[in-house]
């Protein structure tokens, strides 16, 4: 017993920390007046709906200026279905699931191409106009601007429903801490940190995004469900934008990303409320309003981020072998480049490039500056689709899939400007790539990270194999690289392209590379294609050399070959004209 | 022509409006990249001007005048204390500016309550405009739209104001190696968005609902116009057109709702078949 | 008067420093040529002089002036003209708005010069730039470099993807320069042009400076195999 409640003071201070706050929700009713016990029921029905926010936005990023949408849209559903039909049960699980179906929607439109944070938001905002406008519209159903009563509500009230409240808080916060302390949580927060590098981990960031918009969804119409059963009454103060503007500054005060955090914010800024409205409403709201700006400015992850000197990051990692087929069951068919083109408008970076990778062998891109060297990875993979020609691999074309599901082609990269999850630690960022896009699992945070042989040696050979548990931030650029290099390796490609590998490296761990780049080539068949400027380094490991210039394949051939040639010579010594 | 005439007149009376608002706006995201949340706000000031100079018992038009000036003056201050810090940083500025705008709000609230006020127009005299009458102050409205959309045009392409501007736009940090202060420009560019909107609230007080809370109304259909039309005048009054057509043709002949829900999903149609990232 | 001494210069962005304690003087009236391999940090270089890579260790002053970190737009004021290696002009704007955009003062004598050495810009003035090709678009650089009365050039691989006899030109305009005292920096991969236009040459490596001397002193073949592959 006592090394449990040690374990749990030390190792899950937000888990400690929500015990007292529910310890200290427990016991206040016995201090309270019935006008006070009214105050803190709502502000805990507030702090579900701020739960549910702060899963949306501080654990997944995506910021949604009326997440008022969906309690309204659960408090008119529950109020309007248990009119209509009578079944309270019926009215609640239609309530529920509204919302979550509209949370769907809303994702095909705001999480499948590329918008910004900004057209979420007035989208969202939009959204939430509309339905008032809705509401006050079809007064017949939703009793317009009078609200909406007469609807039957759960048979309790005072304590006893505070009471009941309370434990709803304590299954909300239970499910959605542990989704968050999982694997899959740890997904969530990758994406919010490095969107990019997880979707070239093969994860369908879209899909991910969607769901975990529509639990936050769900849970904020629950929210609106307890309301309607505890008002008895419904209005579109449920809807309004002033309450998805309340439940930003809650979340943001209290901590983001933190749900503590978010409870903090909501039960005491809802508690105090009250308090100060009837002596100085204005000045409180005032005062809250500049408050959140500092906030904003100054301490960007809320009041509770200061509480904690830092998220604790989850240690005790193990690196395990994964077992390996006996001969790499990858077939021997290249990758081919037909006649791509790559512009941006006017600008034509890549024109009509062909370019064959075989697998099992070193390809080494060189060229000057401005040629296109990483756009014609970017072409590959998927980042600057080709706009003319087409991209090939084992008989599947892949210059019009998502970066994403080419990484479930087995082709696989690097960014020139190294590219990893910064705020969780190496073991989390290789378990992350392990994975290889599939969902990780809700139910509980592994500790296993099953590598294949060859990485878990470069793991050795950088110095990294022993740093497991720290934050992949406080790594020398060196050691970062090196990360990026083994969760890549970690998806077990069949092609791999790297951006500068070696930038940054010295010359002892250049050779290590070296020896694992050829390794895996030729032991692995596994097809390399490395942009370098490191002359040497090519000389050392390329099978084959292929000079850029000018957004064209301009020389290809052995090491020999391309060193020997006069037009290289011209290319890099600046006398080669366009064109040619 | 006598039924036509006024509901089209009506519809550009309403796109004009719906440009006025938005030009402040697209000036400072357009340049800045800025998303400013507390646009609405800007504009509630200057209806609120025109308040106090009606309830001062002073001309109506020195509302025009005034508003602009003032919130030249709040805008300057409010770029240096807060706009400075949000450069590149798109999620800090939606929260931060949407902080900006309860904050107004709410300062605004306790000063004059949170009711409607009303406010006399500078004029109620009505013209006859081919064949029917109509209130001339709106006509103006109109032309002034119209003038402004050329001035902003011609500024844009021909002064030299406009090509540092552009370059800006284009690109910052080698407009900034060839001599251009970037802070300067910003900050010429938050105050003249703030006066535009000063501007655009103190004309439309008249013809609206005064109240702290009406900015709201405006930055959605304002923000989604800017989105959609681009960075770059004809582009806005292009989409300022089509919106303001569409709303309040859609509001006339069937139902205010329509016509906001059709904006946004216009909105979402266009930006998800638009090449550019938004 | 000094010109543009730099002393003990670290650089980079983010982590990765990419000089390392590098020092180098640009006299009144000296063209220097800066050579080396791609990725050995000479861009770097006319970055952190221009403001637009942030300096950690070390100075950079001109005529006395401490530069260092100081914002591109004070730089660029203080008579510094740099012309980028990508993407140096403004596609939409036309040319003459490209020559003259953000400064301060044009010099009206040299402008006769400039059309003289590049005639084809004085045809395409009202075209947007974008249009020109991209030997005509370095030409627009060296132009709106000249006119800026600026006393010091910096360039990036000016004659990058550019014909002979528009280098030609190039160095005619370089010559032009040299007579009224304007110093160049530029950054070369074209080891013949250098050699023909600069004063004295620094060879880079690995962020560093490896030989600084007088071109009459150079091994052209000894730099060259030292670029190539």
């Amino acid at each position: 017993m006592n090394g449990l409640v040690k374990d749990l003071v030390v190792n899950k201070p937000m888990l400690r920390d929500f015990i007292i706050i529910s310890l200290l929700l427990a016991i206040a009713p016995f201090f309270s007046s019935d006008y006070y016990i009214t105050v803190i029921s709502s502000a805990i029905i507030y702090a579900i709906f701020a739960i549910s926010f702060d899963l949306a936005w501080g654990y997944m990023g995506i910021l949604t200026l009326g997440h008022s949408l969906f309690l309204g849209l659960g408090a008119y559903t529950y109020s309007i279905m248990q009119i209509e039909f009578g079944s309270k049960t019926l009215a609640i699980i239609v309530a529920i699931l509204i919302p979550s179906f509209i949370g769907f929607l809303v994702s095909q439109f705001l999480f499948f191409k590329k918008t910004t944070p900004f057209f979420i938001g007035i989208v969202t905002l939009a959204l939430t106009v509309i339905a008032e406008q809705g509401v006050l519209k079809f007064s017949t159903w939703t009793g317009g601007q009078n609200g909406l009563t007469g609807f039957e509500t759960i048979p309790l009230a005072g304590t006893s429903f505070y009471f009941f409240l309370l434990v709803v808080l304590v299954i909300v916060f239970a499910i959605v801490y542990y989704l968050t302390k999982s694997d899959f949580g740890k997904l969530i927060v990758s994406i919010r940190d490095n969107e990019e590098r997880v979707q070239f981990l093969g994860f369908k960031v879209p899909h991910i995004k969607t769901l975990v918009f529509v639990i936050s969804a769900s849970i904020a119409g629950f929210a609106g469900i307890l309301f309607a059963n505890f008002n008895g009454f419904v209005s579109t103060n449920l809807l309004a934008f002033s309450l998805a503007t309340q439940v930003i500054i809650w979340v943001a005060i209290g901590g983001r990303g933190r749900i503590v955090g978010a409870i903090i914010g909501a039960l005491l800024i809802n508690i105090l409320t009250p308090i100060f409205n009837t002596n100085f409403p204005y000045l409180w709201q005032m005062l809250l309003g500049l408050f959140f700006i500092l906030v904003v400015l100054f301490i960007p992850n809320g009041i509770y981020s200061l509480m904690k000197k830092s998220m604790q990051s989850t240690t005790g990692f193990v690196t395990k072998v994964k077992d390996e087929p006996l001969k790499n069951t990858n077939s021997n068919d290249a990758l081919k480049m037909e006649n791509v083109s790559v512009s941006f408008g006017d600008l034509h970076i890549l024109k009509e490039l062909n370019l064959v990778v075989k697998p099992g062998e070193i390809q080494c891109i060189v060229g000057p500056n401005g040629a296109g060297k990483s756009t014609l990875i970017n072409a590959i993979t998927g980042r600057n689709p080709a706009s003319k020609g087409k991209v090939t691999f084992n008989s599947t074309r892949l210059d019009n899939l998502s970066p994403q599901d080419i990484v479930s082609n087995k082709v696989a990269r690097t960014f020139q400007t190294t590219s990893i999850i910064n705020d969780i630690t190496v073991a989390e960022n290789l378990q992350l790539a392990a994975y290889k896009g599939k969902i990780p699992t809700v139910l509980k945070k592994t500790k296993d990270v099953v590598l294949p042989a060859i990485t878990l040696d470069l793991l050795k050979k950088v110095n990294l194999a022993h740093k497991l548990d720290e934050v992949a931030e406080n790594l020398s650029h060196g050691e970062q690289q090196a990360l990026e290099l083994c969760m890549v390796m970690a998806l077990e490609p069949t092609i791999l392209l790297l951006d500068e590998p070696t930038a940054g490296l010295t010359q002892t761990e250049r050779k290590d590379i070296g020896k694992m780049f050829k390794e895996l080539a030729h032991e692995k068949n596994v097809g390399l294609v490395i942009i370098e400027h490191d002359m040497d380094f090519v000389k050392e490991i390329a099978d084959r050399v292929t000079v850029l210039y000018d957004g064209r394949i301009a020389a290809d051939g052995s090491v020999r070959e391309i060193t020997e040639s006069t037009l290289v010579k011209e290319i890099y010594l600046g006398t080669a004209v366009e064109g040619v | 022509m006598d039924l036509i005439l006024p509901i089209v007149l009506n519809v550009i009376n309403s796109a004009a409006i719906l440009f006025l608002i938005t030009a402040g706006l697209f000036i400072i995201y357009g340049l800045m990249g800025i998303v400013n949340l507390a646009h609405g706000e800007f504009i509630m000031l200057g209806a609120f001007v025109a308040v106090v100079v009606g309830q001062s018992n002073l001309n109506p038009w020195l509302a025009i005048i005034i508003a602009p000036v003032i919130l030249a003056i709040l805008c300057f201050f409010i770029e240096k204390i807060l706009i400075r810090h949000l450069y590149g940083k798109i999620m800090e500025s939606i929260l931060a500016t949407w902080g900006l705008g309860i904050l107004i709000r709410q300062i605004t609230e306790w000063y004059f309550g949170k009711g409607y006020q009303p406010v006399n127009a500078p004029m109620t005299i009505t013209v006859d405009f081919f064949g029917i009458t109509y209130p001339l102050y709106r006509l103006l409205i109109i032309a002034l739209a119209i003038i402004i959309v050329i001035a902003l045009i011609v500024i844009e392409r021909k002064t030299s104001l406009g090509t540092t501007v552009r370059a800006v736009i284009a690109n910052e940090s080698l407009a900034s190696t060839l001599g251009i202060n970037i802070n300067k420009v910003y900050t010429v560019t938050f105050v003249v968005g703030g006066a535009f909107a000063g501007l655009a609230g103190a004309i439309i007080a008249p013809l609206v609902t005064v109240y702290p809370s009406m900015g709201l109304n405006y930055i959605i259909t304002s923000f989604l116009a800017v989105l959609v039309g681009g960075v770059g005048s004809v582009g806005l009054a292009g989409s300022t057109g089509l919106f303001g057509t569409l709303d309040s043709t859609l509001s006339f002949f069937f139902d205010p709702i329509l016509g906001s829900i059709s904006i946004v999903i216009l909105s979402i149609f266009i930006m998800r078949y638009k090449k550019v990232q938004i | 008067m000094p010109g543009l001494e730099i002393k003990n210069l670290t650089a980079g962005y983010g982590k990765t420093m990419v000089l390392r304690n590098l020092s180098i003087n640009v006299e009144k009236g000296e063209i220097i040529c800066v050579l080396g391999r791609n990725g050995v940090g000479k861009s770097t270089l006319l970055k952190s002089i221009m403001g637009v890579v942030p300096v950690s260790e070390g100075q950079i002053t001109y005529q006395a002036e401490d530069l260092t970190n100081k914002p591109s737009h004070m730089i660029a004021q203080k008579g510094l003209a740099y012309a980028a290696q990508e993407a140096a002009i403004f596609p939409e704007l036309t040319v003459e708005q490209n020559l003259i955009v953000g400064s301060k003062s044009i010099d009206k004598s040299i402008l006769d010069d400039v059309y003289e050495i590049f005639p084809i810009l004085s045809q395409r003035l009202r075209q947007k730039a974008g249009t020109l090709s991209g030997g005509e678009k370095k030409m627009l650089l060296m132009a709106r470099s000249m006119i800026r009365n600026s006393n010091l050039l910096i360039l990036d691989e000016i004659t990058e993807g550019v014909q002979p006899s528009i280098i030609d030109r190039i160095q005619q305009a370089l010559t032009l320069l040299k007579t009224k005292g304007t110093s160049v920096l530029l950054v070369e991969q074209n080891v013949d042009f250098a050699l023909k236009v600069a004063d004295k040459y620094a060879l880079m490596n690995n962020g560093e400076i490896i030989e600084f001397d007088s071109v009459e002193n150079a091994v052209k073949e000894k730099i060259e195999s030292n670029l190539a592959i």
